[in-house]
């Protein structure tokens, strides 16, 4: 057996010296980690991410949705989903069956109609600065300054009625270059109804539609602080009558369901011309008839 | 005379002498030698040398001659200049210390892929392995010779070829891998050799050449039959003689490393732990208390019998306080008459063994020596040897010789 012999320590800083390389020589023993170290630290670390896959994946099964799940079901919400604020969309909105107490859009379609409506009805009441449809009422107790309404049975007598094909309508067959152009098998149908000017030229405003604006309230900054170079904007507007370049108004659509109260006073003076001859006819057969 | 000269590390060729101030050098056992001079700028003939370049650090060796042998020879790695004083100071240290800055890598580590360093565990194709393809592997030689091989591949890479030569291979039952994953440098390597139960001494001696003119280091290596390096000549010195050459004689004894039990642990390399334990009663049947040792800087040492080589050699060098026995000595003593009186320097180098003689304390003539008061011949053997540029004293350690 082989026999070991000291280093001597030797003179001034040599120990130190030696006993400083020693524990370099021990630190860096310890900091070289072994191939078989580094291929288990790497195995570990790969384990440990498929680990995470799957933890994260069990995570989601039991405590959240896959994006694939939160896609779905933001396109697809499901039966029963209920929506305490407001629901706005840029784009279009459609529901098979609609039960809201508001609908707010610029455009509300009822794509298939029902037939088969046959409970009680009342009248429907477009507001035109927003669209709004609501019930028409008309009892006593909502209005003021209820007068006699003096309507011309002679003006309303004027009144043409016309058939017409809509523009679009014809530009849907038509018109190649309209961005909804079908074809010239296209069926346009023929409408018949009374031209709005041709109420506003005979003063029948009553039943006619005008073309209304939006009206920009007093410019807001759009912050508070009012520094310079803030950018203004109008925060609220209001609507208006569109007036032409000659400070008339301009027709847009009638009031076809009013109309009839535009024929009231027509058929009320042919009622009381129909008594008169039948008073008149009496007399001259000296006989009272029941008209 | 004290002789001091510059050359180049790569070829070894002698560059020039070199004036000194001063030049204190050391020679220890197991570990680099080490020398350190200072050069007066002020000399004109030092001017000359223009040692800017002619001794530029890791570039070039720095070597110390006494007696015609060269006592201690390696690479300057420092130099400083002082203008105040018009001085530059070079400190080198013997060849091992440049295997200190040499890893035990193959050629093949130069060019081959960085992501090639580890390739899947056949055996397991989860986990990855060191690349055998850059592993050192050595079986069927002795450790002395898994040594030089160490050496001899670090010499094979560009720029590695330092002269050196070596001893013939010797076959021995041993194996040993080194994985290049582990960047090892090799007189780390080296170093943990010598420190198994079994493990030969390794030395870089410095030689002439046989032109004169140059300078080559041999790669001592002890055998598996005789683990130590030293000569068959047994230096006599004589303590209490009168006019013995021997002054500043001092004992220094010490118990911190002294154990009955020691414990090793490793196997980071393979993510496991590896205990090694040596008991030997020795100390505890001579009335000392437990004392353990514990050695956990073979980290990477995997196989059991390694391991238990270490622990071995730890409880074996725990039985005794380490004592060094330390003096200075004329390097070339004289009797009366002026001829040389007992050894010379060059007679005696460290590994060598000698003897002290010391004559029994005698209390009434106060002859002998108080301490070792029963006197007598001591066995010891040479680890360290210093010297300096006026070449007069030599700093001598003794250990006391270890009975195999």
């Amino acid at each position: 057996m082989a026999t070991k012999y000291p280093t001597p320590p030797g003179d001034g800083m040599a120990p130190i010296g030696r006993a400083f390389s020693e524990v370099r020589r021990a630190q860096r023993e310890l900091a070289r980690p072994g191939a078989v170290q580094i291929g288990e630290l790497v195995q570990q670390v790969q384990t440990a991410l498929v680990n995470l896959n799957a933890q994260v994946a069990a995570a989601i099964a039991a405590n959240s949705y896959t994006k694939s799940t939160i896609d779905y079901l933001v396109a697809h919400p499901p039966a029963g989903s209920a929506v305490t604020g407001n629901i706005s969309a840029t784009g279009d909105v459609s529901a098979a069956s609609v039960t809201a107490t508001n609908v707010t859009g610029t455009n509300v379609f009822a794509q298939s109609l029902s037939t088969n409506i046959t409970a009680g009805r009342v009248q429907l009441w477009g507001r035109t600065s927003d669209g709004y449809i609501a019930t028409a009422v008309s009892s006593e107790k909502f209005k003021s300054n209820i007068r006699l309404a003096d309507l011309d049975p002679d003006v309303v007598l004027e009144v043409g009625v016309s058939y017409f094909e809509y523009t679009v309508e014809l530009r849907k067959r038509d018109d190649p270059t309209f961005e909804e152009y079908v074809g010239p098998w296209y069926h346009v149908s023929t409408n018949i109804g009374v031209i709005a000017e041709r109420l506003h030229e005979l003063g029948l405003w009553q039943f006619v539609v005008y073309e209304r604006i939006m009206v920009p309230g007093p410019l807001i900054p759009n912050d508070l602080s009012q520094d310079e170079g803030d950018e203004y904007f109008p925060v609220t507007y209001s609507e208006q009558l569109h007036l032409d370049a000659n400070g008339e108004p301009i027709p847009l659509a009638v009031h076809d369901s009013l109309f009839v109260y535009a024929l009231l006073p027509v058929m009320q003076r042919m009622h009381r011309r129909q008594n008169a001859f039948a008073t008149r006819l009496a007399a001259l057969d000296g006989q009272e008839e029941d008209y | 005379m004290t002789e001091y000269f510059i050359g180049n590390l790569l070829t070894g060729r002698r560059l020039q002498t070199l004036p000194v101030m001063t030049g204190p050098w050391s020679d220890q056992i197991h570990v680099a030698e080490t020398i350190t001079v200072t050069v007066d700028l002020n000399d004109a003939d030092v001017r000359d040398l223009d040692l800017d370049s002619s001794a530029a650090p890791a570039q070039s060796f720095l070597a110390v001659r006494e007696n015609g042998r060269i006592v201690a020879a390696g690479p300057i790695w420092t130099s400083v200049y002082d203008r105040p004083k018009r001085t530059l100071t070079l400190r080198a240290a013997g060849m091992a210390s440049l295997f200190n800055h040499r890893l035990i890598l193959p050629v093949l580590a130069a060019t081959i892929g960085v992501d090639q360093w580890t390739v899947p565990d056949p055996a397991d194709p989860t986990k990855t392995m060191p690349n055998p393809a850059l592993a050192t592997v050595f079986s069927g030689i002795s450790l002395g010779t898994m040594a030089k091989r160490l050496v001899q591949q670090a010499r094979t890479w560009t720029g590695g070829n330092v002269p050196i030569e070596f001893q013939p291979d010797e076959a021995a039952a041993r194996t040993k891998t080194y994985d290049a994953v582990n960047f090892k440098p090799v007189w780390e390597a080296c170093t943990d050799i010598m420190n198994m139960d079994d493990g030969p001494e390794i030395n870089f001696q410095a030689l002439d050449t046989d032109d004169l003119l140059g300078v080559k280091w041999l790669m001592e290596t002890g055998t598996v039959a005789e683990p130590l390096i030293t000569s068959t000549s047994i230096v006599d010195w004589d303590l209490t003689a009168k006019e013995s050459p021997i002054s500043d004689f001092q004992i220094t004894t010490d118990a911190t490393k002294m154990g009955s039990l020691a414990w090793q642990t490793g196997g980071a390399q393979n993510s496991t732990v590896v205990v090694s334990r040596a008991y030997d009663p020795t100390l505890v049947s001579a009335g000392y208390p437990l004392m353990e040792l514990s050695d956990s800087s073979h980290s990477t040492v995997d196989r059991q019998d390694t391991l238990d080589d270490y622990a071995t050699a730890d409880v074996i060098a725990g039985r005794r306080a380490v004592e060094v026995w330390s003096f200075s000595v004329k390097a070339y003593p004289t009797d009366q008459l002026g001829n040389p009186a007992g050894p010379q320097v060059g007679d005696y180098q460290v590994g060598d063994f000698c003897n002290i003689h010391i004559d029994a304390f005698d209390p009434k003539a106060l002859t002998g020596d108080p301490f070792k008061h029963a006197g007598g011949d001591f066995p010891m053997r040479i680890i360290g040897i210093s010297g300096d540029e006026k070449g007069i004293d030599l700093k001598i350690d003794l250990a006391p010789a270890l009975v195999a």
